[in-house]
């Protein structure tokens, strides 16, 4: 717990996090007064949330903020030489990186909260309460259930791209390299994801940046999203694996 | 008995399968002592000192710490030991306090009275809630060694705590070290260019040249076994020093960089009254004519030019 802590006291007092906090209010408000402007017939401070999560993910905007996050916890370890120190000390490589993940996790977890209960409140003061609406403006029930499963589905995700990040950090050992280098490693996937088909995508994290197609029908597709998150898990796990045998195969500089 | 602290047994790195940084390196380090472990650049001092960390993975040999093998028990070592290695690194954003937490935290139990004893011990307690980003760099040295004493080590590495500090900061370092070694019982091993400041606060030196131990031992005995230094002074240095090549029981010092009129050299062979003789003989004109007190970059520049 005593490493957790000081991994979350490295992410509160950075000015990354703060950046994170606003980026993320600032984008809600974007999204959901788009809608407004919008046709907004049919809107609910329910729908608002999954609007705003929905496009967190589609976009990418939780991948920006993990990716930042995940450049200043690792990739900064090394930019400052504190790795070394931290090497210096009895610590595993397996705590030390278990450590960063847990505590990046969390902060992915209040990232999301807080853009669900910003995007609830500034939802109802726009749109007013009502149900959730599904495509077609279909009546969905279980609407609890459903952001649950969206709200945890979307952040165990996120583990995914903190364990991805983590490891081009280990391979950059610089934090602006990691971000530009992540980042377009990203766009250059997702490019060419319009000449893969469907059934290939389906064994790759890229069908599941957003659950929603799967959370959205009359019937919750159970099975593509358990699917979905194994696979994003099991890519992260294999990222995860990389970065703990570089690290420990090469000397601390 | 005086209980060993530190041992390496035939440590060895080479990098990249030709470069031999440091070869069959044997220390031993008794507990309590201020050792001084020197080298010119590129000798291997550092890489040695990652070694005994840790950092990096000999090809060969051992690193026992308190008896024990760092390869077999790791974290149980590395509780024993703190260390300032190339230069402190702290989290620029993070007050002096929290860094101390963070490093507290991987260090075992540290608890929030240690890490404002060890931030008054450096006398940065009164600092304590600035940012790292704020310090100068002699403040950065003493958090660096006051993240080095967290753990109450037995034995605390300094690799060129000094570098870069202006006078006043390096006088206040060598302060800090007597301390520690004094008040504290911890073992030092000091790791210095500054060669009048290692002969003035190490108990013990070894200096390794090429990635080899040249020689070990107590600063004061090595000093005084050594042959005598003499020095003199004519009124053309430059035929005095021709004269003085002439001599075959001599080893000129620094006869090229030296800007003042004296030339120093050590006795080979023969008294000094011999020497005297022979170069009045051969028509050097003197204007004196003196034993010099050894000093230890006097001797360090012997024993890694014998080396070579």
């Amino acid at each position: 717990m005593k490493y957790l802590s000081v991994e979350l006291l490295k992410i509160s007092k950075s000015i990354e996090s703060k950046i994170s906090y606003l980026f993320t209010i600032v984008m809600v408000f974007i999204i959901i007064i788009s809608f407004k402007m919008g046709d907004t017939s049919g809107v609910s401070n329910i729908d608002s949330v999954f609007l705003t999560l929905g496009n967190f993910n589609r976009y990418i905007m939780i991948y920006f903020v993990m990716i930042l996050m995940t450049s200043l916890v690792v990739a900064n370890e090394f930019n400052y030489g504190t790795y070394r120190y931290l090497m210096m000390r009895p610590v595993s490589l397996k705590q030390l990186l278990i450590n960063k993940y847990i505590a990046l996790w969390i902060f992915a977890g209040i990232i999301l909260l807080l853009t669900s209960i910003v995007s609830f409140l500034v939802g109802t003061t726009l749109f007013g309460t009502g149900v959730l609406h599904g495509e077609n403006q279909i009546e969905l029930s279980q609407p609890l259930l459903r952001f649950i499963i969206f709200y945890i589905g979307t952040w165990i995700n996120t583990f995914f791209i903190i364990q991805l990040t983590t490891y081009i950090s280990i391979l950059l050992k610089n934090n602006i390299n990691t971000i530009v280098v992540t980042f377009s490693a990203i766009f250059v996937v997702l490019f060419l994801t319009r000449f893969v088909s469907d059934s290939i995508l389906d064994f790759t994290p890229i069908n599941y940046i957003t659950l929603k197609p799967y959370i959205f029908n009359a019937s919750i597709d159970w099975s593509h999203i358990i699917f979905g998150i194994l696979i994003t898990q099991i890519y992260g796990a294999f990222f995860s694996f990389l970065s703990l045998a570089k690290l420990k195969r090469e000397d601390v500089g | 008995m005086t209980k060993t602290i530190l041992e390496t047994k035939n440590l060895t790195k080479i990098f990249g399968n030709k470069f031999v940084a440091v070869q069959n390196l044997n220390l031993k380090i008794e507990a309590g002592t201020i050792f001084g472990f020197l080298g010119p650049n590129g000798a291997g001092k550092t890489t040695s000192i990652r070694m005994i960390l840790g950092l990096i993975k000999p090809n060969e040999g051992e690193v026992y710490i308190d008896g024990t093998s760092i390869k077999e028990n790791r974290n149980k070592v590395l509780q024993k030991v703190g260390a300032l290695v190339e230069g402190p690194a702290f989290y620029d954003y993070l007050s002096a306090r929290d860094n101390m937490k963070v490093f507290g935290a991987y260090s075992g139990n540290i608890t929030e009275k240690r890490i404002d004893e060890v931030l008054e011990i450096v006398g940065l307690y009164n600092r304590r809630n600035d940012k790292a980003k704020n310090y100068s760099y002699g403040m950065k040295q003493r958090l660096g060694i006051a993240q080095a004493l967290l753990n109450k080590p037995e034995l605390i590495i300094l690799d060129e705590p000094t570098n870069g500090l202006d006078p006043y900061g390096i006088q206040e370092i060598r302060v800090l070290i007597k301390q520690l070694s004094r008040d504290l019982g911890v073992t030092v091993l000091l790791s210095s260019h500054i060669l009048s400041e290692v002969e003035m606060i190490c108990d013990k030196v070894a200096i390794i040249n090429r990635g080899q131990l040249v020689v070990t031992g107590d600063t004061k005995t090595l000093l005084n076994s050594e042959k005598k230094i003499y020095e003199v002074a004519g009124s053309d240095k430059t035929g005095l020093n021709d004269i003085l090549k002439s001599e075959k029981n001599i080893t000129l010092i620094d006869s090229k960089e030296n800007e003042s009129d004296s030339i120093c050299f050590y006795i080979n062979d023969g008294t000094p009254e011999d020497i005297l003789v022979s170069i009045v003989n051969k028509g050097a004109r003197l204007k004196s004519y003196s034993p010099k007190k050894i000093t230890l970059e006097d001797f360090f520049f012997q024993v890694t030019r014998e080396d070579e």
